[in-house]
């Protein structure tokens, strides 16, 4: 690798850490007037920074504010990197639905793994907020996804997310598409309690979590 | 049938009976012998029990709130756990609630009497409620005429025995809300509500309270009021509150768009709610604006009279959803903020009620050379926790220092140390009472719920913080917080440090008025149609102005 591809990685990774949302632009930019591969721009450049923002997230270092500021320029590299990808680029890349569950409208967390999970290199279908239970499992079995992730914030919505795992049992899917739960009121047990199969407390850890299970199911 | 033994510290023991496989936090709380604020979700950690014999293996959720030692001694949450025999259960010492706040800035009821007497010329004496005939009662009675003024809020209830030809308060008297062990906030019992038999719990704990502190009002007041001689109760409380005590379905507020059941202004006999009184007594609930800016609300506003003033004043009521009024001479918005309750204590590593043992201030000093954090404790005891006014204080002061940064993130400092790659702030080594990075964070996530609550009512208005001229802190919690530590938290703009006024408990205020004229309830129903009520979550960009509120800088 040139080392001038390689300053230009370092420089996408550290614009997207360093929340330099709009330098991000001109350096993408560079990186691809010389021509360089797009799809390594993202993987090893703008994904890299956020999952270090990730971590340091976990660590309590960063917060929701960085953490979304990391966000924007990771999605202004994107903006100008994406047009340059083949046209087969998503492809090989495992779907997530995502959303808020029926009932309740504070997606902020929802944002926040979704954020996350693209930055893992997941295909991210958001279903946005105060979504119908059955709407994830039609979707997921649309789009062919390996995950749901429900989220809510509030106690009295909470039931929906059992609403999704009984509808994946009904239908047979439990074992093809997975369920990972989070927000305020969501516990480990009470992921146990309705059988869903992760609880994650956030949106770091929700990544993790989804790339674990995807090398473990690859392995098989 | 299974039985458990409870200890509790100084107490004597206590024998409980239950079904084999029942939830041993749900047994307990149906005893009174405990309640968590999360209501058994195994999210608060405050259901803490020690079970020294063969403890049940502990659950993951054990895990996060006991250290090993913790669970090899038995401690477990009790929430997690289900009696499946015979047991024994140690109860730690339990935290007191601090003194109820039963009274707050009031004013003189204006217009006509809700009830009154007259003589009749057969000798007797009539009730007239609203100018008709109410009650007929033989002899004298014109001067025995009273009312009752109460409070519910999710936390404590307070009722104040009144008498309606003078308006004097003749007596007080508070409780805790019993509903607390069914869950601390207005989600945990509508959530409640929703299960079989929820509702009915509810209601029954509601009125066995209302019951008990009217039984004490009659029982303790030196004027000789009977229960025959109360005709009319006024109520300011919560949404929730008030379909819980009527029987209301309150499960539309539980989900977008939150709808209540009810709308306006709530009357009904006391004999239907079993509330000792007169058999002529009715009861009047104050009418809210939305599902969660409640009576308790337009009472405060009413007492306030933000909607007759000619300024612009602000009002706020500090909690687990912080109820925000704005008034620009007389238009008024509201909103409500689900800050969370980190500001009272949950998901705060060292954090407790506000009782003896609690730090409420923090100062930090410097004693020969080197800064120093002076804890004040309720009791003067050594410190065992961190009440919320102690958080924000704490908080307060760091920032104030730059060992928080605006970001929020905790500088490399002395009083810094690092455990297991997170950081913390040693209050005080000996006591143990720390303040962790992610307690910081989750004031973060109160602090900017309020703030951008209060950001967004002063948009609507179309004005800045230096326009406010007045800053109404309602409230039992509120009361509690300084003004340094608002500002210093950055709960509010700086701007307002120096307009803020503490009124106390205004929902039992604007009751009292309901209580003495029906010239008030005109003018607090006419509160409730006249405030706009703006829904946060429902706004356009509202998440970036609630993410730019966590930060500490100033906007």
């Amino acid at each position: 690798m040139s080392a001038d591809k390689e300053k230009l990685l370092a420089e996408l990774d550290r614009c997207v850490l360093e929340m330099e949302d709009e330098a991000v632009t001109g350096v993408a930019q560079e990186y691809v007037n010389n021509g360089y591969n797009a799809y390594e721009g993202i993987v090893n450049g703008l994904s890299r920074g956020m999952e270090k923002a990730g971590e340091l997230y976990e660590q309590e270092e960063y917060f929701v504010p960085e953490l979304l500021i990391c966000s924007d320029a990771m999605y202004n590299g994107l903006d100008v990197l994406r047009p340059h990808l083949p046209k087969d680029a998503s492809r090989g890349s495992v779907a997530v639905v995502i959303g808020v569950v029926q009932g309740d409208t504070h997606d902020i967390g929802k944002n926040l793994v979704k954020i996350m999970l693209e930055a893992a290199g997941f295909q991210v279908y958001d279903l946005g907020r105060d979504v119908e239970p059955r709407a994830f499992v039609e979707k997921a079995k649309e789009v062919g996804a390996r995950i749901i992730c429900l989220s809510t914030l509030m106690t009295t919505t909470m039931h929906n997310m059992k609403a999704v795992v009984d509808l994946l049992r009904e239908e047979g899917l439990q074992d093809q598409i997975k369920v990972m739960i989070g927000g305020g009121p969501v516990s480990q047990a009470y992921a146990a309690q309705i059988g869903a199969d992760a609880y994650t407390t956030d949106a770091a850890a929700a990544a993790g979590w989804a790339k674990g299970m995807v090398a473990a199911s690859q392995k098989e | 049938m299974p039985r458990i033994t409870v200890c509790l510290p100084g107490r004597p023991q206590q024998s409980v009976d239950c079904a084999a496989g029942e939830n041993l936090y749900r047994t307990l709380a149906a005893r009174r012998l405990m309640d968590a604020p999360c209501g058994g979700m195994g999210k608060c950690g405050k259901c803490r029990v020690r079970l020294p014999d063969s403890p049940p293996p502990a659950q993951p959720e054990d895990r996060r709130f006991f250290t090993a030692d913790e669970l090899h001694a038995g401690w477990r949450l009790a929430c997690l756990h289900t009696v499946e025999g015979d047991m024994t259960v140690e109860l730690p010492a339990r935290e007191a609630v601090s003194d109820i706040i039963s009274s707050g800035l009031t004013r003189p009821a204006e217009g006509l009497p809700v009830v009154r007497k007259e003589r009749t010329a057969q000798g007797g004496t009539r009730l007239l409620r609203l100018e008709s005939q109410a009650l007929d009662e033989p002899g004298d009675t014109a001067e025995r005429l009273f009312g009752i003024a109460v409070d519910i809020g999710t936390t404590t209830i307070v009722a104040t025995l009144v008498d309606l030809c003078t308006g004097q308060e003749l007596l007080s008297a508070s409780c805790v809300n019993s509903q607390s062990v069914y869950g601390q906030d207005v989600m945990s019992r509508i959530q409640y509500a929703g299960q079989p038999g929820g509702a009915a719990e509810l209601r029954d704990a509601v009125l066995r309270d209302l019951q008990s502190l009217l039984g004490h009002l009659y029982s303790h007041n030196t004027a000789g009021v009977r229960p025959d001689h109360v005709y009319e109760i006024a109520i300011a409380a919560n949404n929730t509150m008030i379909h819980l005590l009527l029987g209301a379905d309150p499960s539309g507020m539980g989900r977008t768009p939150y709808r209540p059941a009810l709308h306006g202004a709530q009357t009904c006999p006391a004999s239907v709610l079993g509330l000792p009184a007169s058999p002529a007594c009715m009861v009047y609930c104050l009418p809210a604006v939305s599902a969660f800016v409640g009576g308790d609300i337009t009472a405060g506003v009413l007492t306030c009279g933000l909607d007759r003033t000619d300024r612009t004043v602000l009002f706020i009521d500090i909690g687990t959803n912080g109820e925000i009024v704005l008034s620009r001479a007389g238009r008024m918005y509201a909103c409500s903020c689900a800050a969370g309750p980190a500001l009272e204590g949950m998901n705060i590593s060292c954090g407790m009620r506000a009782a003896a043992g609690a730090v409420e201030d923090v100062h930090l000093a410097d004693r020969d050379g080197t800064l120093t954090a002076m804890l004040t404790v309720i009791g003067n005891t050594a410190p065992r926790g961190l009440c919320g006014s102690g958080l924000l204080a704490a908080i307060a002061q760091l920032r104030a220092h730059g060992i928080i940064q605006p970001t929020g993130r905790l500088q490399t400092h002395p009083l810094v140390d690092v455990v297991d790659g997170k950081k913390r702030v040693v209050l005080d080594a000996s006591a143990g009472i720390i303040l962790t990075q992610n307690d910081i964070r989750q004031v973060q996530l109160a602090k900017g719920a309020l703030l951008s609550g209060i950001q967004t009512m002063m948009r609507f208005a179309g004005i800045g913080p230096s326009e406010i001229d007045e800053m109404l802190v309602a409230g039992q919690f509120g009361a509690h917080l300084k003004v340094e530590s608002l500002v210093g938290a950055g709960i509010i703009p700086a701007a307002l440090g120096p307009v803020v006024r503490y009124v106390g408990n205004t929902s039992k205020s604007g009751a009292m008025l309901c209580l003495l004229s029906r010239d008030e309830r005109k003018r607090v129903e006419d509160i409730a149609g006249r405030i706009d009520y703006v829904e946060l979550s429902a706004l356009d960009g509202y998440e970036k102005v609630f993410v730019q509120a966590m930060k500490f800088q100033e906007e």
